[in-house]
């Protein structure tokens, strides 16, 4: 049965609902010899910064029950070799491409999009919560900051804007409102979540917590941040099957972003948009966005 | 580069380690000594990433492929229960490899399942009329399987108990066969723990003989895309599973 899975996502078509996430995609292409293209309606890059960074130490990563720490740090070549070196192989890709920036400072938000304004990508992700870089405080734990990043970076560049939040705050709806108030013209929910395991007596690794764990934390909180706003949601966090993208768009998501699965699967997209289809076809749906509407979004 | 293969063996060899024996097509690429695969060794989420092996022998004409490996982890532990005939995903051959011409006279120093890849390294140098010197190291006699398949000769054992061979560390014999045995060799392979393979290259160095090491690491995905495995060079950090596993120990930054 020829089940359309097809959304519309900021005014823009993705073939489907399954979007690779920053930091398991790398610059992109890497990833393209594994999959069938037409299986990921996005893909979005590793985090890139004003200057290349070294990222961490190892060990970087590592598996705990239900989850996978990793501690990457932000590893990546910086803006300038990313425009030189990966922009152009990046942009043959059939699928919409996300360019996730981030940065220690949050001046660098507004410089890296206006670099980035005229090179043809789609959408801008902000990188506000890598729990890996040396920050007191993630610029997702606070309102305003947000606000000023979202505002100062819209200036910057016409580009259709992302807000990465974490799972590590007081209330995500507070967040989430300065989001929107800043100018946000989605969210994605959410970054991994700060912890610290043991990988040998005495040896430890700080790191963000990914992986199927994660997919109960994500769920609550994009029910939670559902009450407040109406931006499109991308939900991050265990997603495995096709059951864990129903289990998100009833949750309030309009769609989904892989990482963890691809460390185990790198061809897990055309698996799970196959689940997928499996699951509407069971419903009763012909397409993703009938059973979309009917969730309310 | 993903496959699903039958495993053809699973054979205990001693208390912990075991030789698995997979089928390959003759599409697989030929490997090459230093190369790794990726096993997929359970579903999540009970196993989430995984596990690299070095490949540790490989017949063309018989189309196999043989994996040594030791029970360390949940991972190992569900590998040694594979059976014969039940399937296998993995990713590979993976990696770079040990780089050797027919002007190179090794030494190929290993410790425990770090011999592994230079068991594979010794079969391809034998094939190519290459006869090198090896020393291995091991916890105990207990472990010390396959010492027959190499050259006594040209063949030091050491145990860390006495228990077979020479007694002490890989270094400690690697200290004490050197002085004689620089005279002879041209370059040395190891692969292990990085503190050992540090006091293999800087015993390399003193004697200016040329080294290449390969690393064990933690590892994400194993084709180079979460930079989840690196090791710091003079360069700056570079992947093991990409870059490496094998490095001209000399490009290394060892701390």
């Amino acid at each position: 049965m020829g089940i359309n899975l097809t959304i519309n996502f900021l005014g823009k078509e993705l073939a489907t609902p399954v979007i690779l996430a920053s930091g398991v995609s790398g610059y992109s292409d890497e990833l393209m010899s594994f999959l069938d293209p037409a299986s990921v309606g996005a893909v979005t890059t590793k985090t890139i910064t004003l200057q290349p960074r070294e990222g961490n130490p190892p060990p970087r990563i590592i598996e705990v029950p239900g989850g996978i720490i990793n501690s990457i740090g932000l590893a990546n070549m910086g803006i300038e070799a990313f425009l030189k070196d990966k922009l152009s192989s990046l942009l043959k890709l059939p699928m919409k491409k996300i360019v996730s920036i981030g940065g220690t400072r949050e001046e660098e938000f507004p410089l890296l999009a206006e670099k980035l304004s005229n090179s043809r990508i789609d959408f801008l992700e902000l990188n506000l919560s890598c729990p890996n870089i040396a920050k007191k405080r993630l610029f997702a734990q606070e309102p305003e900051t947000c606000l000023r990043i979202i505002k100062n970076t819209k200036k910057a560049s016409p580009l259709p804007v992302i807000a990465k939040l974490s799972p590590q705050v007081t209330d995500i709806k507070d967040i989430a409102l300065a989001c929107v108030e800043g100018g946000a013209d989605a969210l994605n929910l959410i970054n991994s979540l700060p912890v610290l395991c043991f990988y040998a007596p005495g040896e430890k690794l700080r790191g963000g917590l990914s992986g199927p764990s994660l997919k109960p934390l994500s769920l609550r909180l994009i029910e939670e941040t559902r009450k407040v706003t109406t931006l499109p949601i991308i939900g991050t966090g265990g997603v495995y099957s096709g059951k864990d993208i129903i289990d998100y768009f009833s949750a309030g998501a309009n769609c989904v972003s892989l990482g963890s699965v691809l460390l185990l699967e790198p061809s897990a997209p055309v698996r799970i948009a196959r689940e997928l289809k499996d699951i509407l076809a069971s419903f009763g749906y012909d397409s993703l966005s009938r059973f979309s509407s009917s969730t309310g979004l | 580069m993903e496959w699903n293969l039958t495993v053809t063996g699973n054979t205990p060899l001693n208390s912990s380690h075991f030789l698995l024996e997979i089928e390959i097509p003759s599409s697989f690429p030929p490997p090459r000594p230093g190369q790794f695969i990726h096993i997929k060794t359970g579903e999540p989420p009970g196993f989430l990433l995984r596990r690299p092996f070095s490949i540790f022998s490989y017949q063309s004409e018989k189309r196999k492929i043989e994996v040594f490996y030791r029970i360390v982890g949940r991972g190992t532990k569900v590998l040694s229960e594979k059976k014969k005939g039940e399937q296998i995903n993995l990713l590979g051959p993976l990696g770079n490899y040990f780089s050797w011409d027919n002007k190179t006279v090794p030494l190929l120093v290993g410790g425990g399942r770090g011999i592994a890849p230079l068991h594979f390294l010794y079969q391809e140098m034998k094939s190519n009329g290459i006869e090198p010197y090896v020393l291995f190291g091991f916890k105990n006699e207990e472990d010390t399987v396959f010492r027959e398949k190499f050259f006594p000769e040209r063949f030091f054992l050491c145990t860390e108990d006495g228990s077979a061979g020479e007694k002490g560390k890989v270094t400690d014999i690697l200290k004490k066969h050197l002085p004689y045995l620089q005279e002879k060799i041209n370059k040395i392979f190891s692969c292990g723990a990085k503190e050992m393979l540090k006091e293999i290259y800087l015993m390399a160095k003193e004697k200016k003989i040329a080294c290449e090491v390969s690393f064990e690491q933690f590892m994400g995905c194993g084709i180079g895309i979460c930079q989840g495995c690196v090791v710091k060079t003079k360069q700056g950090y570079r992947r093991i599973c990409r870059e490496g596993p094998v490095f001209n120990a000399d490009e290394i930054a060892w701390e």
